[in-house]
């Protein structure tokens, strides 16, 4: 290779990088303010469980649905951004999509918020069948039509971001098992063994694609009957299809904001993380049993095939662990004896880590077979996602955000103090719905019985907390956007 | 960039706008539901055939002319959906109103008079109310198939399989809507239409 | 292959499904008629296309090409089409000129110069689609095709519904083992990875 065409390779890649930038940094910003209306809906809906608000119920279902939808939304735009960002420095990413993602994200959150709040549909953001074309004349079936087409909307821009992030990957390494490493894992071979950054993103690309495609095939089947209401779905089909898809598209979300873990604090401390077989096979274990542990969420489902059903039990115990043990012990290692000053970045990963692991806890209590009859429709498991992606997801890429907002620099500042109030308001808010799911609080009501409230009231006031400090991390991320974009 | 983008709208349009025009506008993906549409728009008058009924009687389709009729299309060994038709029959032939007449027409040339007579004794057709009748001459089976529209394939086992249905003639012998089986009210709503 | 010889196979592929009695017993039944009429068409069809795109390339217009070619064989998969084509020899042969030169050609055109990405979003769409048709044509109470017999219906709308699948499979094991399928890279010394082997022409 001449000397000439590396140069233009490396200013293409630089204007690359440039406007990659700025769709990043788009990305948080909009994330950081979706995330923002989407918790006071989070609080509007405890507030009206405390009995401190009347809300109208039909009105409390659709602000559950938006709420879901949306928080699913900005996790994964948020996720994208953060793999992004890190992704960029081992990988040659063309920022042209993220574009087009956005324009098609947005496109069907409008369309979503209009069905959802003009057309009135309520169905969660589970769509499940036969609910939204069985409403009881509650919503129309233009709102389920809408809501439904604006989802897969949002569906095909992700679809497009996992392309161009596999194309990368594989034009990089040579493949995506490349990119696990599993020329390292199985030959051992050092040969451009893959960083951290790359081993999260192949995950996220394989486990997402098919999670995408099983999505698009669902809605648009419901499409067809919401259309053609006398072409039935098998509700066991639908159900399969949709949590596959579900629940991938929602664990990918920390596969892919973990990065910044993984990234940050080596800088932070000096110290390398190193790409080494066992990590690497903790990621392939992860990558599989992601693929296959859904039926957890059919456990009451007792027309499942009962070996379904104990795959779906066994390897959500061990799902993930793997790569869970594998971060949290790399955390360790490398903040081990460190002389690291903590500071808000720094905290903000350690809760992350504390919170992905602590919050996989009620999950696999909720994935026994014997507790989920009882567990499953009650509070323990707004419990367990609140808690891993309040505690878990959020504070990674709150981090990505503050980091970003002082130019890179990791010498510590400060302003960990903060981070322990999230941590402080975070944890008692989860801890309400955990405990109301003890107390055998059934999930999706609106309306809650005065005995059940104290938990409501509690968490109400938590989560007010909540939002305060996130609002502080959001506005400094905000504040410091044109400093940001100046910046080479 | 901007060639690609608005190539791509000039296909989306004519491909959607081929797709749209290919299923009248989104509703008849079948043949069956865009013959049932076309029936509907433009009533079919019927070929005036000869009949032969279950007792060896003949007439002529004409003669129906001058109240309301109903036809089904059958053949006399079928296990599954004509016996469907057949109580479709018995249902609408005990609660339609006394002028309306019934007709069951077999398609297959094995099928005599002794067998259309287990045909009417197994649902209790009894003339003039409810013939059991078939087409004695091949070319006139064909026009009247055709003209109904009645598409008939042999199956593997010695049998046929056909689109079924509630065929719907006026009192001027115009097919004018074509019901599904089990749609016996939809038919028997027609039908008091009809009367009015 | 040579630019010649993928014209002439494709004047092959596309003869052997017109020959009448090979096109009569094709038409016969509705998977023959499917997965074998449709395929040889489209496939001649496409190696034309791709034979032109090697010769003339112009790669902007590969993603409108690809959906044209996409509209194409969706209009010919209507069931209605499909009936129509059987009853009438104009239909046939608009069924026929269309598949070999708005879907077959088209698609080739396409495909031949289209990036990663873009054949990655056709390809999972593709997939996904055939699976739902699949499940229409399995969950449809009655027979769609006026033509044809319903347990027909049943057989392919699990072709269908097995296609997609080992759609999504086998795209799955080849972005898995990437352009190095059964080369095992010796330790510290593998050959360095193709770079941006797949993004120069998006």
């Amino acid at each position: 290779m001449n000397s000439a065409i590396t140069d233009t390779e490396a200013q293409g890649q630089d204007i690359t990088a440039q406007s990659g930038r700025f769709w990043v940094v788009t990305y948080l910003a909009i994330t950081g303010l979706v995330l923002l209306l989407m918790m006071v809906f989070g609080l509007l809906m405890r507030l009206a469980q405390a009995g401190w608000l009347a809300i109208d119920p039909s009105l409390f279902y659709e602000i559950m649905t938006v709420h879901g939808v949306g928080m699913v939304g900005i996790a994964s735009l948020g996720g994208v951004a953060v793999m992004w960002h890190f992704l960029a420095r081992y990988v040659s990413l063309r920022a042209g999509v993220l574009a087009i993602n956005l324009v098609l994200f947005l496109v069907g959150v409008v369309a979503m918020l209009a069905a959802d709040f003009i057309g009135g549909f309520a169905a969660a953001w589970t769509f499940l069948y036969p609910l939204p074309a069985v409403s009881g004349s509650v919503w129309p079936a233009w709102s389920a039509e809408l809501h439904l087409f604006g989802l897969l909307l949002v569906g095909v821009g992700f679809l497009l971001i996992c392309l161009e992030v596999g194309r990368a990957l594989i034009a990089e390494y040579g493949g995506l098992g490349r990119a696990l490493g599993w020329h390292k894992l199985f030959f051992n071979s050092d040969d451009n063994v893959p960083p951290p950054a790359a081993v999260a993103a192949a995950m996220v690309v394989i486990v997402d694609t098919p999670a995408l495609i099983a999505g698009a095939a669902v809605i648009v089947m419901s499409l067809v009957n919401l259309f053609a209401p006398t072409i039935a779905i098998n509700p066991l089909l639908a159900k399969n299809l949709i949590y596959f898809f579900g629940h991938v598209i929602i664990n990918a979300t920390i596969y892919m904001a973990v990065i910044a873990v993984y990234e940050l604090l080596p800088r932070i401390t000096g110290r390398k993380w190193k790409t080494t077989r066992v990590f690497l096979a903790a990621w392939t274990l992860s990558t599989t049993m992601v693929l296959v542990i859904y039926p957890h969420h059919l456990l009451m489902d007792f027309v499942m095939p009962t070996w379904a059903m104990m795959l779906g039990q066994v390897l959500s115990y061990i799902n993930s662990f793997p790569v869970l043990v594998v971060t949290g012990l790399g955390a360790l290692a490398i903040l081990h004896r460190s002389g690291i000053r903590w500071d808000l970045v720094s905290t903000l990963l350690f809760i992350s880590i504390f919170g992905w692991m602590a919050g996989v806890v009620p999950a696999v209590i909720d994935a026994t077979v014997v507790v989920n009859s009882v567990m499953h429709n009650t509070l323990w498991v707004p419990g367990h996602f609140h808690f891993y992606l309040l505690l878990g997801l959020l504070p990674m890429i709150f981090a990505v955000m503050i980091h970003l907002a002082r130019n890179e620099d990791v010498t510590p500042r400060g302003g960990d103090l903060t981070a322990i109030l999230y941590l402080l308001f975070g944890l008692i808010f989860v801890i309400m719905f955990l405990a109301g799911g003890w107390a055998s609080v059934p999930r999706r009501w609106a309306v809650h019985l005065e005995q059940w409230q104290i938990w409501d009231k509690v968490a109400s006031v938590m989560a007010a907390g909540v939002i305060v400090i996130a609002t502080i991390f959001v506005v400094m991320f905000l504040a410091r956007i044109p400093g940001m974009l100046r910046q080479k | 960039m901007i060639r690609t983008l608005s190539a791509l709208i000039l296909v989306a349009l004519a491909g959607g706008g081929a797709i749209w025009w290919g299923t009248g506008g989104g509703l008849a993906f079948t043949s069956e539901t865009q013959r049932r549409i076309e029936i509907a728009a433009h009533p079919r008058s019927l070929p005036a055939v000869a009949l032969t009924d279950s007792t060896g009687a003949r007439l002529v389709l004409s003669d129906y002319q001058g109240a309301p009729l109903l036809m089904e299309f059958i053949y006399t060994t079928c296990p599954d959906i004509c016996v469907t038709l057949g109580s479709a029959f018995e249902q609408i032939d005990k609660a339609a109103a006394a002028n309306l007449r019934l007709l069951s027409i077999s398609f297959d040339p094995r099928d005599q008079a002794e067998q259309l007579g287990w045909f009417a004794d197994r649902h209790g057709a009894e003339a003039p109310r409810w013939r059991v009748v078939r087409v004695p001459d091949p070319a006139n089976l064909k026009t009247l198939l055709q003209q109904a529209g009645v598409v008939v394939v042999p199956d593997a086992q010695g049998g046929f399989v056909h689109n079924a249905g509630l065929y719907l003639v006026d009192g001027n012998g115009r097919l004018i809507q074509v019901f599904d089986p089990d749609d016996t009210d939809g038919a028997l709503k027609a039908l008091n239409a009809l009367g009015d | 292959m040579g630019i010649d010889r993928q014209v002439a196979i494709a004047a092959s592929l596309i003869a052997l499904a017109l020959i009448p009695p090979v096109a009569a017993w094709l038409e016969s039944g509705l998977v023959s008629h499917l997965f074998g009429q449709y395929p040889l068409l489209l496939g001649g069809g496409a190696l034309i296309g791709s034979a032109a795109a090697r010769r003339h390339p112009c790669g902007w217009s590969a993603a409108p090409a690809l959906l044209a070619g996409l509209l194409a064989l969706a209009f010919w998969l209507i069931p209605r089409w499909i009936d129509a084509a059987l009853a009438d020899t104009a239909a046939n042969t608009a069924k026929v000129i269309s598949l070999v030169l708005l879907a077959g050609l088209p698609l080739g055109w396409g495909w031949q110069q289209a990036g990663g990405v873009l054949r990655g979003f056709v390809w999972a769409n593709v997939a996904s689609m055939l699976a739902v048709m699949g499940w229409l044509q399995l969950s449809v109470p009655s027979r769609l095709c006026n033509s044809y017999l319903q347990s027909e219906q049943a057989v392919y709308g699990r072709l269908l519904v097995a296609a997609a699948l080992l759609m999504v499979v086998g795209a799955g094991a080849m972005a898995l083992l990437g352009f190095r399928m059964g080369q095992k890279p010796k330790d510290g010394q593998g050959p360095a990875p193709p770079k941006h082997r797949l993004d120069r022409q998006g």
